[in-house]
């Protein structure tokens, strides 16, 4: 015997005594329990029968052995580790064949790899379907041999040197061969794996390639949508894996195959209304498909974000016009599905739309001039204010007042903090007074005026912030247009920065007090905290400048903390004198 | 239809889908004519079959000045089929002229996918990139980069190649 053969004779003892283990713990998890609580179940009453027990006695032992409750919980336990231990036992095959071991030839090791394969799945479905009580074993080992399956694919590929940039091909036909598998056995772990090996197989076929990729969505869309429906980690996966998809295709300008996506999962979640009146929808359908519609939603809503970028990269001087159509479209179903999550992604999208739309306006227009960053980011200022004041004039919907606005603030709060260090964006002092900003201000300026017009006239706003969030939307808008009149706005708009975040410090800290939030009221706290640490430590400004800097802000709260204190003082005063 | 004619069923689809990769491979195998084309390794790993060397060949780089080409270069674009007509020169098989269409079957050609149009030069790539290995065995190969290493390569009447053997020094590569 040569020590290549007792090599062999070794492992396969080994890789023997492993199966048997696996098998055998396997089988004592879940015939050890499942045998005696059967045998209980039928031993008990017969026990009762005779007298041997109470009645009373009968209903605690089952109560103790918790035979109803119980049950479902170790099976879940019993089906996760399998599952487990079926993905290891595929995964050392893989590698197994990944070694590329000489000492079997490969004709051998591709007949014993099949016959693996075959008995394995056979084994589980005998235990399964003919069998039946060793169910959830025989599922797993069917598990195990559609990884087998891989292994003897990944070996024919080895075999004929099949070029790894045409590695594609591998994943694929696993991908297909198994998923008819999950089909007509019912196996979620094998449709996950299926799906999981279509989005490789989509993957490596775009970055080796560079080809838009039509038949992944379609695939995903005709023969694993459908199916995926009514579970929750399957649905999910695979509209995630659909928007994985969409964005990889960013990086290839493929918008096709981005709009093939967007375009899908659309019609997916437009399904109900094709069916159902309109009007019914929530009623008629049940809780469990409304879960996957609106994840169809939010993935759609994420697809044409992603094609919005893609259409940018490829035509950078055409305004995407046919974006503001499709952007309305999507509100209105947010709407429509009151779904939070959609309309955070449209939000964001309706901002990234907008710069991009904004960029390719200015290059088709402007003279060979860059993009001036300060410009943009007044300009995004601008419609921070104008999202958040869109959020104030919601009332039924409280939820979608609280989005719009967070994203709002957030969108001041973080651009006035960038634009309040010294010299940072301000190295283009001059002032960039290309009419094409000066209309973007003037009409984001309008549409502002116009919505605080309508939020007053209704009383949308807090009373006590009122003050400061009018103040902040002037100055913001006095700043952008400084530009325009005088040669160094740089200080006007580094000053208008620096008092905006510290007012919306004080906006916060003051709605906290209105609703009694703490968590409001802390983060006012935490915004005045950063604002004053980064002051302090600002490498831009000189010692002196940020000293007046402090000294002035310090006399300010100052005397608004004497003034409150004068008033707290009279509120009391009136209420003793009552 | 009960769960066996589906078991039935399936173990059909999954037998004829390898054997149809298996046969594919192998009737170029079979059918086709050996050729010997010069290479230079490197050295890197598959998910799913191990260790590989990449082999990048003098045809996958041709030069339209000198090699006579039936279509205009400029009318190619990334991702055409191009078949590449060879003949032998010493030992090893070189290029001898670039086609649209396929090529009588009479002569030996291969058939490439276009990734790269540089004129004068075609970047072409012929499925028969990578070689793969024994874990950890590459190395050993990647030190005879140049003019030693030459590919066994089989190409059917189509054109479709497989890459069988790996040569150094005329003596073929064995893995034991």
């Amino acid at each position: 015997m040569s020590h290549g053969l007792s090599v062999l004779f070794f492992y396969l003892l080994i890789f023997g005594l492993i199966l048997f283990l696996f098998i055998r713990g396997i089988s004592a998890l879940i015939c050890g329990n499942r045998d005696k609580i059967a045998w209980l179940k039928r031993e008990v009453p017969k026990w009762e029968e005779k007298n041997l027990i109470s009645a009373k006695q009968a209903e605690d032992l089952f109560q103790f052995y918790k035979i109803k409750s119980g049950e479902v919980k170790k099976t879940n336990l019993i089906t996760t580790l399998s599952v487990i231990g079926a993905a290891l036992l595929g995964i050392g095959v893989i590698l197994f064949v990944a070694a590329n071991w000489q000492e079997i030839p490969p004709n051998i090791k591709t007949i014993l790899l099949l016959a693996v394969t075959f008995g394995t799945f056979y084994i589980g479905y005998y235990l399964t379907y003919e069998k039946k009580s060793y169910a959830v074993l025989g599922k797993s080992l069917m598990f195990s041999a559609t990884l087998f399956l891989g292994a003897a694919i990944a070996l024919l590929g080895q075999i004929y040197h099949v070029s790894v940039t045409d590695g594609w091909i591998i994943f694929f036909i696993w991908a297909a061969l198994i998923l008819p598998a999950a089909y007509f056995f019912e196996s979620p772990p094998i449709f996950m794996l299926s799906s999981s090996l279509f989005l490789l197989w989509n993957y490596f076929y775009t970055i080796g390639d560079k080809y838009s990729n039509y038949y992944y969505p379609l695939i995903v869309f005709i023969l694993i949508l459908p199916f995926a429906k009514n579970d929750k980690l399957k649905s999910i996966f695979n509209i995630t894996a659909l928007v994985f998809a969409a964005a990889l295709s960013v990086f290839y300008k493929q918008d096709w195959v981005i709009l093939v996506i967007a375009a899908g999962l659309l019609i997916y979640h437009l399904l109900p209304y094709m069916n159902f009146p309109a009007g019914k929808l929530k009623e008629t359908k049940p809780p469990v498909y409304e879960h996957f519609y609106n994840s169809c939603l939010i993935g759609s809503s994420l697809a044409f974000a992603a094609w919005s970028i893609s259409f940018f990269l490829s035509y950078d001087k055409l305004p995407n016009y046919f974006f503001i159509i499709i952007l309305g479209i999507l509100f209105y179903l947010t709407y429509k599905a009151k779904s939070k999550e959609a309309l955070f992604v449209n939000i964001c999208s309706l901002i990234v739309w907008f710069n991009l739309f904004f960029a390719a306006l200015y290059n088709n227009f402007s003279s060979p001039q860059s993009l001036s960053v300060p410009d943009m980011l007044l300009i995004n200022i601008l419609l921070g204010i104008i999202i958040y004041l869109a959020g104030l004039n919601h009332i039924k919907e409280k939820i979608f007042k609280n989005i719009y606005t967070a994203c709002g603030f957030a969108i001041v709060l973080i651009i006035s903090y960038i634009l309040s260090f010294k010299n940072l964006f301000w190295q283009l002092k001059n002032l960039n007074s290309d009419y094409i900003y000066l209309c973007a201000f003037i009409v984001l300026s309008l549409i502002i005026v116009y919505l605080i017009f309508i939020n007053l006239v209704n009383k949308k706003f807090l009373a006590k912030t009122l003050f400061y969030e009018i103040l902040i939307m002037a100055l913001i808008i006095l700043a952008s247009f400084t530009g325009f009149f005088t040669h160094n706005r740089d200080i006007y708009i580094l000053l208008v920065m620096n008092i905006t975040l510290l007012l919306c410090g004080f906006i916060i800290i003051l709605q906290g007090f209105e609703k009694q939030n703490a968590g409001l009221f802390n983060s006012g706290i935490l915004i005045l905290v950063i604002f004053a640490f980064t002051r302090y430590f600002d490498l831009f400004w000189s010692y002196l400048d940020r000293s007046l800097f402090f000294i002035i802000i310090g006399i300010f709260i100052l005397i608004y903390a004497t003034l409150m204190e004068k008033q707290r003082r009279k509120i009391i005063g009136d209420m003793k004198n009552e | 239809m009960n769960k066996r004619f589906f078991l039935v069923l399936l173990f059909i689809i999954w037998l004829l889908a390898l054997f149809g990769f298996f046969a594919f491979k192998q009737f170029t195998v079979s059918t086709g004519t050996k050729i010997l084309l010069e290479t230079a390794p490197v050295d890197p790993r598959d998910i799913l079959r191990g260790d590989y060397v990449v082999l990048n060949y003098k045809i996958s780089r041709l030069d339209t000045n000198k090699i006579p080409c039936d279509t205009n270069i400029q009318s190619f674009s990334r991702g055409d089929k191009i078949y590449v007509v060879l003949k032998k020169d010493g030992n090893a098989w070189s290029a001898q002229e670039i086609k649209k269409r396929m090529p009588d079957r009479n002569s030996v050609f291969i058939k490439g996918t276009l990734w790269g149009v540089y004129p004068p030069n075609l970047h072409l790539s012929y499925g028969i990139e990578s070689y793969f290995v024994p874990e950890g065995q590459g190395r050993n190969i990647e030190t005879y980069r140049g003019n030693n290493l030459a590919a066994e390569v089989i190409t059917d009447k189509f054109g479709n190649a497989v890459l069988n053997k790996l040569f150094i020094d005329n003596k073929e590569i064995k893995f034991r």
